[in-house]
């Protein structure tokens, strides 16, 4: 099937952008989720607003990694800055494949809000930041009509950190039923699950259980806590002991 | 082309119509990533003046230039800079 009509904007800047959305507007990054939908025709916008002419940059300054909403998952994957963040690469592995990776963007992952998101649960577990044309919030923002994801923000890593990340799919390349995402260093553990069609979360329990000297197994089965169903569960506390066993936990 | 043009120019094409796409900065290491032609290319800050000489490989400036260094790293800069002057004759004709 083709999509219904509708009206093409192209816009260079956010607040073309902003200008351009109407009540019944989509907007169109990467594409990669939202093109799928508009040829099946689940989605029927009037207007399409094109935002891949608003050039999108990874930058660090001060430890700080900044990375616009338009970066492609390819550009973020092959990044040498954001090596600094190696959450971000082990995650972006899990996304699709090599040829949606090329198109679709960051900002469209966290826009689209797709609770098995890979890049979203590291992102969590990595403490970011979300900027949006109208605010700036701490998890992923739910966002209001007209408005817009314009950057997400990294604090650096803590001095010796480790991480990995961990998922369960049927099919490699599809979304996930669960999967874990680990941060450790000294005095500092994070980790953000997802699974059972709920969205990427920390395990505040897990994370305070590991600074305390709990064992991996102890860990996962809190983290295993926060989602319901024995099969869900079982999902969560084997990705967790396995991304912690990567992550170097004894 | 000078470091701050290039900030400025995120997204350029040359007289082929290649495009080149500045990827990243880091701030903190004074060093930026584009893509052009399917390939990363890093430039790097040298000193102050950030006159770009050269943006397929390593920036070399004129300051860089008075600093003593083995023949050999001065035979390897001159053949990068013909490069990147080449290259910038043909940005020129556009």
């Amino acid at each position: 099937m083709k999509p219904a009509p509708f009206e093409y904007v192209a816009v260079d800047s956010w607040e073309a952008a902003v200008a351009a959305l109407t009540d019944d507007a989509q907007v169109l990054a990467g594409g990669q989720s939202l093109v799928p939908l508009l040829n099946r025709r689940l989605l029927r916008p009037t207007r399409l607003v094109d935002i891949n002419g608003i050039p999108g940059l990874i930058r660090r300054t001060d430890g700080v990694l900044r990375i616009g909403a338009t970066v492609r998952q390819a550009a973020l994957e092959r990044s040498v800055v954001a090596e600094h963040w190696p959450l971000l690469r082990q995650a972006l592995r899990h996304v699709g494949h090599p040829a949606t990776r090329s198109r679709g963007t960051v900002g469209g992952s966290v826009a689209h809000a797709d609770p098995r998101a890979e890049l979203v649960c590291a992102l969590t577990a990595l403490d970011a930041r979300y900027e949006t044309t109208e605010r700036v919030v701490e998890g992923p923002p739910v966002l209001a009509p007209r408005e817009l994801l314009v950057r997400i923000e990294l604090p650096p890593l803590p001095p010796g950190a480790h991480t990995a990340f961990v998922e369960h799919a049927r099919t490699r390349g599809d979304f996930a039923d669960a999967a874990a995402a680990v941060v450790l260093a000294p005095h500092h553990a994070a980790i953000a699950i997802f699974a059972a069609g709920r969205a990427a979360r920390r395990a505040p329990a897990a994370e305070r259980a590991l600074r305390d000297g709990a064992t991996v197994a102890e860990a996962a089965a809190l983290a295993a806590e926060l989602v319901d169903g024995d099969h869900p569960r079982a999902l969560v506390a084997e990705v967790t002991r396995r991304a912690l066993v990567q992550a170097g936990h004894a | 082309m000078t470091w701050d043009e290039l900030l400025a120019h995120p997204r350029s094409r040359d007289a082929d119509g290649v495009l080149t796409v500045l990827e990243e900065i880091d701030d903190d290491t004074g060093s930026a990533v584009y893509r052009r032609g399917g390939e990363s290319h890093t430039v790097r800050r040298i000193g102050q003046e950030l006159d770009v000489h050269v943006l397929h490989g390593e920036v070399v400036d004129e300051a860089a230039a008075k600093i003593k260094v083995p023949g050999t790293f001065r035979l390897a800069a001159a053949g990068v800079a013909a490069a990147g002057l080449a290259w910038l004759a043909t940005r020129r004709r556009a």
